[in-house]
């Protein structure tokens, strides 16, 4: 059975794909080894959010796209427009956040800077001794199982159809052959996300180690996703390690804690030093934290490509063969968007992203 | 800052008991650790309206003269910390103990079958319902049914009797044929059957019904009344408590999360070796942590592993063939408590499953998976404080496939929740010496 | 064995109980709710050994696990309702 697209690996970015795909009317075929969401999709925080820097016009179109998903039923996804206050430790970090603030107001994002004691009205349970903020009320959060999830179920309504349980043991210019032996012809999306080297090892790909802390439910501390101004700061040294504040409110009224960044482990293990560092660092700027009981620690890969921006694009020399992977942290964000520009590059079309700077060739080893 | 010790042993129950008593004899320094406020683990729980038993008081005379052997009671086991430092919380503060061996014997816990009601007040484990009246939960004049399956429903019964309350029934789903056979053979384990012989003795008047299982609990803001089956005829009971469990499931979270080796059975036990060793070098485990089998095979594994971790390899030898007999006994007890099917077809669609999350059985999908994750992680089932210790037993027993070998992977740590400023190890947690209980 | 009595409080309401009882004990004799699970359906104590989250509420403001606590005196007790 020939389809027109076939789609390796159903997470966020793969279920996002083949709904794209399915309803520009290519017949899709999803081929997922363990289940739908199992990689770095589920290890995740669910963050919708608008990263400037290089992530800035693909965060910024995907978060106009999930507005339009999230309109009918945001519930489905666990949506939560909680916003984002990056927070201040002192006034060199305001002044980044200031900005970052210029920056999003240019290409039409809405934030607001707020000094210490604006500050501490939107959050009264941060630190006393911060320097201020930049509120983006826009933000959100979903639970990325479900986004999955829903992703996928609307592409089989539609009448894409998906293998789990299945792995793909050789990549061909014009489809891919399966463990079971059977071949698969059609177009070829690789959206494996931290395994896309196994089978596209021209595009290198470094596995980013993240581990995240969960609490109990409890009565909310918190309003806002609440990230350090330092977050996206210090992440090239190899092999280091970097933490930063991140500390989300979910729906379920437990606190998602994050977040740390090591370089080259792919080793799954639970770190307790980091994860120690990582709960130190969340006390620094949220001391209420220091009673509230932790349930679970988890840890999970970020694809990271050497520039930092995902691969979304034909490989070249490899016939029929479309990269989507490499989205380190902010796949959950910007699969839609990676989704739309895939899509459009395929039908040979031309949408509102420039696809230059996602073209894998840029990579290519 | 960490107390270094020879030997760690996790669990102040039968077996720890047993293995500190063992250890304590070569003199080297023993840390034993329970969460429960007092020594004894489940089947000795302290109840301070009676005398401690024989066997405990005798235990704990033992060990008051050693002075090599230190109590952290009231501290539960959280985290390990490279080492492996076990990393300690009491009610008010954390603590870390490393040990050059590693002891497990961490007991087990009731398997629930879940049922409509079951998560109405009022409705408690069966050996759940005899740990809180111990410690004061009233009972008395009031009506109570003890549902489910095994041995444990007569030890919770003659406890709640004593303490005053009425029992309407012992329900054990188990046919009479298969309990007689069961005490047929008893006399083969002279222990078992004295601690038969005076449960029965105690529990003459109470009504035991075999064949029969609760299909229902009733209750508006809490239980008044179960609904009692034999597959054919219904009767209700009007109670006030219903304890319910459906035998016992080892507690391996802890060995798990080390990576030692599981057995492969629908409720996994820990591997062990002839000396209590597990696939982890220096760690050791012993107890119903390595198969259920009750306090006499606990206690012979206990002084068994105890030797053995600390060298003493003769004498853990020389334990080895009685506790082969007591292995015996756990195989005994397994083949003559089999659960039936209907049991495990109780639970309806709006029937809850993950007691944390309330998710009902209708809303987990049939998502064949090799590993439990893809349920939990959808559906939110087994990430609750309970972490999986209920409903995903309770699934290995309801869900239509085969026993699935990932299905209790590699837990997440903490053990069990713990304070951020524990696992966050902030220097300034100090450790006390009045947060040590001696006994 | 008559262990000498304590006085908690729960929910503001004196209880008196022998010393040795738990904080379980001294709940269930004012209610049987000790908490609401998510759906707002009560719940009281169930596995009785800890490890179930069911009798969890507040005592002194932070939770506890009122089976594995024992009463001290004039301690103050929540339920998480």
């Amino acid at each position: 059975m020939d389809s027109d697209l076939i789609v390796v690996g159903c997470g966020i970015v793969g279920a996002s794909i083949a709904l794209t795909a399915q309803k520009a009317g290519l017949r899709t075929r999803l081929i997922e080894s363990r289940f739908p969401g199992a990689g770095v999709s589920a290890a995740g925080m669910g963050h919708l959010v608008a990263l400037d820097g290089s992530e800035l016009a693909l965060s910024a179109r995907a978060l106009v796209l999930w507005r339009k998903i999230l309109e009918r039923d945001p519930e489905r996804f666990e949506y939560r427009r909680t916003g984002t206050l990056w927070v201040a430790e002192n006034d060199s970090d305001l002044a980044d956040l200031a900005e970052r603030h210029d920056r999003l107001r240019v290409v039409g994002v809405p934030c607001e800077l707020r000094d210490a004691a604006g500050l501490a009205q939107e959050e009264p349970a941060l630190a006393r001794d911060l320097a201020g903020g930049l509120l983006l009320a826009g933000d959100g959060i979903v639970y990325p199982p479900k986004a999955v999830h829903e992703f996928l179920t609307h592409a089989v309504e539609l009448g894409a159809r998906i293998e789990t349980g299945r792995r793909v043991t050789a990549l061909l210019s014009d489809g891919v052959i399966l463990e079971d032996e059977r071949r698969l012809a059609g177009a070829v999306v690789i959206a494996t996300g931290s395994a896309g080297s196994e089978l596209l090892p021209e595009l290198p790909l470094i596995p980013r180690k993240g581990h995240l802390v969960i609490t109990e439910t409890a009565p909310p501390l918190i309003r806002h996703q609440i990230v350090e101004a330092g977050y996206t700061q210090g992440l090239d040294a190899p092999g280091g390690l970097s933490i930063a504040m991140n500390v989300q409110p979910r729906p379920t009224g437990q606190l998602l804690i994050g977040s740390s960044r090591e370089n080259g482990i792919s080793d799954p293990l639970v770190s307790p030093d980091v994860t120690a560092a990582m709960m130190r660092r969340a006390l620094r700027f949220l001391p209420g934290l220091n009673r509230l009981a932790i349930t679970r620690i988890w840890t999970g890969l970020r694809p990271a490509t050497p520039d930092g921006l995902p691969y979304i694009g034909r490989v070249p020399g490899r016939g029929a063969v479309w990269a989507a992977f490499g989205h380190e942290g902010l796949g959950i964000t910007t699969a839609p968007a990676t989704a739309e520009l895939l899509v459009e590059q395929i039908l040979g079309g031309r949408g509102l992203l420039d696809p230059a700077p996602y073209d894998p060739a840029r990579c290519l080893q | 800052m960490v107390d270094d010790f020879d030997l760690v042993i996790v669990g102040a129950g039968p077996a720890g008991l047993e293995a500190a008593r063992s250890a304590s004899e070569s003199g080297r320094r023993v840390a034993v650790i329970d969460d429960n406020p007092r020594p004894g683990g489940q089947i000795w729980r302290h109840d301070p309206t009676e005398r401690p038993p024989r066997p405990l008081r005798q235990l704990l005379a033992d060990l008051e003269s050693c002075e090599a052997i230190r109590f952290f009671t009231g501290h539960r086991l959280v985290a390990f910390e490279s080492g492996p430092t076990l990393v300690l919380e009491s009610a008010t503060r954390a603590r870390r103990v490393r040990g050059q061996q590693l002891l497990l014997a961490t007991g087990a816990r009731e398997l629930f079958l879940p049922f409509p009601g079951w998560t109405l007040p009022g409705v408690y484990g069966a050996g759940g319902l005899q740990a809180l009246v111990k410690g004061g939960l009233p009972v008395a004049g009031r009506r109570v049914v003890l549902a489910g399956s095994g041995p444990l429903l007569l030890a919770s019964a003659a406890t709640l009797l004593r303490h005053g309350a009425h029992i309407e029934a012992i329900i054990e789903q188990a046919p009479t044929g298969d309990i007689a056979r069961f005490l047929a053979l008893l006399p083969r384990w002279p222990f078992q059957t004295a601690t038969a012989l005076a449960l029965l003795r105690r529990l003459l008047r109470v009504p035991y019904w075999r064949g029969f299982w609760v299909a229902e609990a009733r209750g508006r803001e809490g239980l008044t009344e179960v609904v009692v089956t034999d597959g054919q005829m219904e009767r209700t009971l009007g109670c006030e408590a219903l304890g319910t469990g459906y035998g016992l499931v080892p507690n391996i979270e802890a060995a798990n999360l080390l990576g030692c080796k599981l057995t492969a059975s629908r409720h996994p036990a820990v591997w062990v070796g002839r000396r209590g060793e597990t696939s982890r070098p220096g760690i050791y485990a012993a107890g119903e942590i390595t198969g259920i089998g009750g306090a006499g095979r606990a206690r012979l594994q206990g002084a068994l592993a105890g030797a053995a971790a600390l060298g003493n390899l003769r004498q853990a030898d020389r334990l080895f063939d009685r506790s082969r007999h007591a292995e015996a006994y756990a195989r005994h007890l397994a083949r003559h408590f089999q659960l039936g099917e209907p049991v495990r077809r109780l639970a309806r669609p709006e029937t809850v499953i993950c007691r944390c999350e309330n998710a009902a059985l209708g809303q987990i999908p049939e998502i064949p998976s090799a590993d439990s994750r893809a349920l939990r992680l959808l559906t939110r089932i087994g990430m609750g404080p309970c972490q999986g210790r209920i409903c995903l037993h309770a699934l290995a027993e309801i869900r239509p496939e085969p026993f699935l070998p990932d299905w209790f992977a590699r837990p997440r740590p903490p053990l069990f929740p713990a304070r951020l400023e524990t696992l966050a190890g902030s220097d300034d947690v100090t450790s006390p010496r009045s947060d040590v209980r001696s006994l | 064995m008559s262990p000498s009595s304590v006085t908690v409080y729960v929910n503001g309401i004196a209880v008196t109980l022998p010393g040795g009882f738990t904080v379980a004990a001294a709940v269930a004799r004012i209610t049987g709710h000790f908490r609401y699970a998510p759906g707002g359906t009560p719940r009281g104590p169930f596995c009785g050994m800890g490890y179930c989250g069911e009798c969890r509420l507040r005592v002194e403001g932070e939770f506890r696990l009122a089976c594995q606590t024992p009463l001290s005196p004039g301690l103050r007790v929540e339920t998480d309702g």
